[in-house]
């Protein structure tokens, strides 16, 4: 049992490209940059980024060396923010709600019942990606494109298949995410608002009902053990950034900028696809341990998502993020609506 | 037809040994002592060399006697230390670990009735078996465990074998509370790993992690190099606790090979510290 891998180790791989950086040639006007991220060593996600570092390494004979931090070394998204700040960091792979404090308009495609579908969410995405990463820019950051991190669904231990059902229980609400507090007061809920470090706790001691969770994020983090129900209906899209301050991004020359932009772009596309993967196959794997599904009326969807959607223009107005955004995210979705009937009817 | 043949030369050879040695002598007796065998040889080229046709006799005694705990539990061992040491992830190690669990949870099931079918089981079922085990079947319930893990970690972009992860851990707990010090307290070894899969941020209870490891230290009398190897990379590398990485490593490479029951792998967690130290600068 010396080798045991659960998912998260490969130190091999490390090793593996500690070694081959070692063949690459190195510059004496070589640029380090500083990335921390949650993801675990070992990780799939870390095994991707750390062969996209590779790889720049490579191809810019040394003189931009990618250096990570994994595993929530350098604490949670806004402690890294902190730490990029003062200029101990350069960038980090954050969550879009942990960036919205640098930009809001990050959080939006996690607004809740917003997308019904990856079908949906790639729709949109393929129009308004590129208008949150300029967005991005201008808030002094670059980024390299989002991952999903599949969609939260709703899991708890008595069947939840009506809003009526949930009213009384203790609601996750993840601690600092203003937007799912506000919607799950809106819907009449009752948030408790925790840390994620805390989940699992709080539902073996009754703290807690119910929470939201990615498929991916109820197995990995063990809560599917403490719960006998998940709601199919998707509850909120879950995606990450990587993204590197400007100033220390802007010091590579344009030949290097662009290498580091196509690789990193090309290695968080690659996550996104799959994270999708994985989602679909973790909620299999749940399913398959035992938790059974539950699923709302069509009625009761419905009503879910036209209380969420007024909690959100609310939010809107008040500043939480752009209400021109929303309004076109929500027009795109309309579109992907129509695009569908149209599809079915000419069949 | 070729396979047939070579399990035939296996048995033959055990047979004449046995014979040779006139008394005392069976070739169960000889499967039983071979882990013992094996982890204390100071050649792991031999022992992986050696190994396979002993894993093939152990098949051919079980298909003897497939009702047999002690058989079982001897070829589960034999998978289960061959695969552990020597193979390095991949479908081989989906296949070998396949075996060991099969046998083990065979062994299991011969002794135990309740726990025939565990791992398809829930957890709260599981929870509920294993508090029925008791001293008698920790040795059983060891290799099972380690078994079931070897398994999972072959498999480690299978979400489904990751959601079993709690139900192995309960069944490592269960050795723990059966007997803290079994075979050199190596359950505290599988637990430390087990805690320190995810870091803080995600949940994972590393202080818990460290916990273990440190007793699984103490327990091997500070014996077993790779209980520190692990210690240093799962979770002084977790934890970006440089010095102690440095110092545990340090330490192994300062430690003496030859232990009773831990010489193999004590040259197989020198050759990791090496590797260890070797990446440090990189890593931290």
């Amino acid at each position: 049992m010396s080798r045991f891998k659960v998912k998260f180790p490969a130190i091999a791989f490390a090793l593996l490209a500690a070694s081959c950086l070692l063949f690459a040639p190195t510059s004496s006007h070589a640029r380090k940059i500083k990335i921390a991220t949650l993801a675990p060593d070992g990780s799939h996600w870390m095994k991707e980024m750390r062969a996209g570092g590779e790889e720049i390494a490579k191809r810019t004979s040394g003189r931009v060396k990618l250096k990570f931090y994994p595993g929530g070394v350098m604490g949670n998204d806004r402690s890294v923010l902190r730490k990029i700040r003062v200029g101990q960091l350069d960038g980090g792979a954050f969550t879009a709600g942990g960036l919205a404090e640098v930009y809001p308009d990050m959080k939006i495609y996690g607004i809740p019942f917003l997308f019904a579908s990856d079908e949906v969410a790639d729709f949109v995405r393929a129009k308004f990606d590129p208008v949150l990463m300029d967005g991005l820019r201008e808030k002094g950051f670059t980024g390299f494109g989002f991952a999903t991190g599949g969609f939260a669904k709703i899991f708890s231990k008595d069947p939840m298949d009506s809003m009526a059902k949930m009213r009384g229980k203790k609601v996750w609400a993840p601690e600092g995410d203003q937007l799912s507090h506000a919607t799950m007061e809106a819907l009449g809920l009752s948030p408790v608002s925790l840390p994620l470090t805390d989940v699992l706790t709080g539902l073996q001691t009754g703290l807690l009902d119910v929470v939201g969770a990615s498929a991916i994020g109820a197995v990995a983090l063990q809560w599917y053990t403490k719960v006998n129900y998940v709601t199919t209906t998707s509850l909120s899209y879950l995606t990450a950034i990587l993204a590197i301050k400007n100033s220390s991004f802007d010091r590579l020359s344009e030949e290097d900028r662009a290498v580091v932009r196509e690789v990193m772009q090309r290695v968080y596309k690659g996550l996104d696809r799959k994270n999708r993967e994985d989602d679909a196959s973790a909620y299999t794997a749940l399913l398959a341990e035992g938790v059974k599904t539950v699923t709302p009326t069509g009625e009761e969807v419905r009503t879910w998502i036209e209380q969420a959607r007024k909690s959100a223009e609310a939010l809107a107005a008040q500043g939480n993020f752009s209400a021109e955004f929303y309004h076109s995210i929500l027009s795109y979705i309309e579109d992907f609506g129509s695009s569908e009937t149209s599809e079915s009817g000419g069949n | 037809m070729r396979q047939k043949r070579s399990i035939f030369l296996v048995v033959m050879v055990a047979v004449l040994i046995c014979a040779a040695w006139l008394t005392g002598c069976s070739v169960l007796g000889i499967a039983a002592k071979l882990p013992s065998a094996i982890s204390g040889h100071t050649d792991p080229d031999t022992v992986r060399e050696a190994m396979p046709a002993y894993l093939t006799l152990a098949d051919a005694m079980v298909l003897d006697d497939p009702n047999d705990e002690d058989t079982l539990l001897a070829a589960a061992k034999l998978y289960l230390a061959f695969g552990a040491i020597f193979v390095d992830g991949g479908e081989r190690l989906t296949r070998l670990s396949q075996r060991a669990l099969n046998y083990s949870a065979r062994a299991l099931c011969e002794e135990a009735e309740q726990t025939c079918g565990i791992t398809g089981k829930p957890l709260d079922e599981i929870e509920r078996i294993v508090m029925t085990l008791g001293e008698d079947d920790v040795e059983r319930l060891h290799v099972f465990a380690g078994s079931w893990l070897l398994w999972i970690s072959s498999k480690s972009d299978d979400w489904g074998a990751i959601a079993q992860i709690p139900k192995a851990t309960r069944a490592v707990e269960r050795v723990v509370e059966l007997d803290d010090g079994f075979d050199g307290g190596s359950a505290h070894l599988y637990l430390g790993i087990l805690h320190t899969l995810r870091p803080p941020a995600l949940g994972g209870d590393t202080e818990k992690g460290r916990y273990h490891f440190e007793h699984a230290i103490e327990l091997g009398e500070g014996k077993n190099l790779a209980a520190k190897v692990q210690y240093a990379q799962r979770y002084a590398r977790l934890v970006f606790d440089r010095e102690l990485h440095d110092r545990l490593l340090r330490e192994v490479l300062e430690s003496p090979v030859e232990a009773e029951g831990f010489t193999l792998s004590n040259i197989l967690a020198k050759k990791r510290a090496e590797e260890l130290l070797a990446s440090a600068d990189d890593y931290f």
